[in-house]
């Protein structure tokens, strides 16, 4: 039960440079997107804003089924940047989310599983 | 820099909804030994016991009667009604600059009282599911039946099943303190659960298990359970210490902390203190067969002052660091409260934060935003 804390303490203000975090939708979902974007006045499904439910990995699925991070440059697949979800993370304007944008490291992580399971139509 | 005006912002879903405040921590030790002293629930927050009514008329400029509508409402002993009412206005960076202005909070409280046993119903609009129309407008956030072991006491054993929020950590007004976001008790976390509660002059502890609501799309979405315990070493000294486990279909949290507080009565002076850290273990699946298990330290230290009888200054900073183990994820921010209690019912206060993220290497955030709150 102590062993994380210990590591913790450990690892505290050292954290490493390398980013060995998993690129899964599991692991985005419950560690990125939940706590920043689900939030109650947000996309949670207890409210849904604008139709987006993104506080659970059953949520994320769904809204990836409803084009989430469909690509959306016909002309080239693998334009990522394309995809609803990253273009609202990085936009200058009305970039999400509203309150606290994500730090870049995770956007970087999101754009690393979003490069794996796009959706191209 | 373009300024944009959102006047009024119905229909932009994260200004447009009420958002619940609670009590004020900082009244306990600068002003009372309990949270109960004041409120009538072992949580604090809410309806007002009779001394909470006095202190309301004494800290305000104004004064005036501090019960419902003024006095001009009586009700039976047996019944107890209130309500809050909160609205802001003010300037957000987010990171494009705007302007806005919002309801927080519109709940109407109330309290029945039959020998040990009470009802405790908090109502109100809430933001509405999108796509499930008028049955989302309306909700109870809090619903309970408490058993209390000295009817019409602050102390003293307090039993409660229901719908209510976790006792957990020093539990700050404002809900975008890192504590409360991140922390474990987010806006509108509450959730169906059973507490035994023991509140002494000198100690508490608060013990919770809770389940996901069964009844509706909640917001809070884990069962598990929460335990809190504070010590008050003299009059001006408390420490806790606090453990909650959420449990999700697709992972587990556990949260681990302290809190403590030191009151300076020459200077008038409250320093609040809640450290946490949280493991939170992702589930191994086919498609994550890695898991995950993110370790995350979160922290607030505020600094209390009374200016005068009437005025409450907070300053604040936080500290969100959601992967330890990975550079540049850290969240700082600093929180500036001002609270102007004009009369027993009104209050203006300010809240302001400026927040950096990554030590400033990526875009910050901020708010400056005013905000009037009646008491009914």
């Amino acid at each position: 039960m102590l062993r994380p804390f210990l590591v913790a303490v450990l690892v505290a203000g050292c954290g490493s440079a390398v980013d060995d975090r998993p690129p899964t939708l599991e692991y985005v979902s419950q560690a990125i997107i939940a706590p920043a974007c689900g939030n109650a006045e947000c996309h949670s499904s207890f409210h849904t804003a604008d139709g987006w439910r993104l506080d659970s990995v059953a949520a994320m699925r769904q809204s990836v089924s409803n084009g989430l991070i469909t690509v959306r440059n016909a002309e080239n697949p693998d334009d990522i940047e394309s995809t609803l979800l990253l273009d609202v993370l990085t936009r200058t304007q009305k970039r999400m989310p509203y309150d606290q944008p994500l730090p870049e490291v995770d956007i970087d992580l999101i754009r690393e599983w979003v490069a794996t399971d796009k959706v191209v139509q | 820099m373009r300024l944009l005006i959102l006047a009024v912002a119905v229909g932009l879903g994260l200004f447009a909804v009420p958002r619940a405040a609670h009590a004020y921590p900082q009244f306990q030790l600068s002003r009372d030994q309990t949270c109960t002293s004041c409120h009538l629930s072992p949580a604090g927050g809410g309806l007002l016991s009779e001394n909470g009514l006095s202190t309301s008329e004494t800290v305000s400029q104004l004064g005036g009667a501090p019960e419902l509508f003024h006095g001009k409402l009586p009700t039976p002993d047996w019944l107890v009604l209130g309500g809050d009412l909160r609205g802001a206005a003010g300037y957000m960076k987010t990171p494009e600059n705007a302007l806005a202005a919002f309801p927080m909070q519109i709940d109407v409280y109330a309290q029945a009282t039959a020998g040990h046993l009470s009802l405790h119903v908090t109502a109100g609009p809430r933001p509405e599911r999108v796509g499930a129309g008028a049955a989302t407008y309306f909700w109870s956030r809090e619903h309970y039946v408490q058993w209390q072991q000295h009817p019409g006491e602050s102390t003293g054993l307090f039993v409660r099943a229901g719908r209510f929020m976790p006792v957990f950590g020093l539990r700050f007004a404002e809900h975008p303190m890192y504590t409360r976001r991140y922390g474990g008790t987010q806006l509108y976390a509450e959730t169906y659960g059973v507490a035994l509660e023991y509140i002494e002059p000198k100690w508490e502890v608060h013990a919770t298990g809770f389940i996901k609501d069964p009844f509706i799309v909640p917001v809070e979405r884990a069962s598990g359970g929460a335990i809190y315990a504070e010590t008050r070493l003299g009059e001006h000294v408390s420490i806790g210490a606090e453990a909650m486990l959420k449990d999700t279909k697709y992972d587990r949290r556990w949260f681990y902390g302290l809190t403590g507080k030191l009151y300076l009565p020459g200077p008038d002076l409250l320093l609040s203190a809640e450290g946490q850290f949280v493991n939170q273990i992702i589930d191994e699946t086919d498609s994550n067969p890695a898991g995950g298990a993110p370790l995350q330290i979160i922290g607030n230290l505020v600094a209390t002052k009374m200016l005068g009888d009437f005025v409450m200054l907070d300053l604040g900073i936080g500290h969100f660091d959601s992967n330890i183990r990975i550079h540049d994820l850290e969240r700082d921010a600093v929180d500036l409260n001002l609270h102007y209690f004009l009369s027993s019912h009104t209050e203006i206060a300010l809240n302001a934060r400026y927040e950096l993220m990554a030590l400033g290497n990526d875009p910050a955030g901020a708010y400056a935003l005013a905000q009037l709150h009646y008491r009914l």
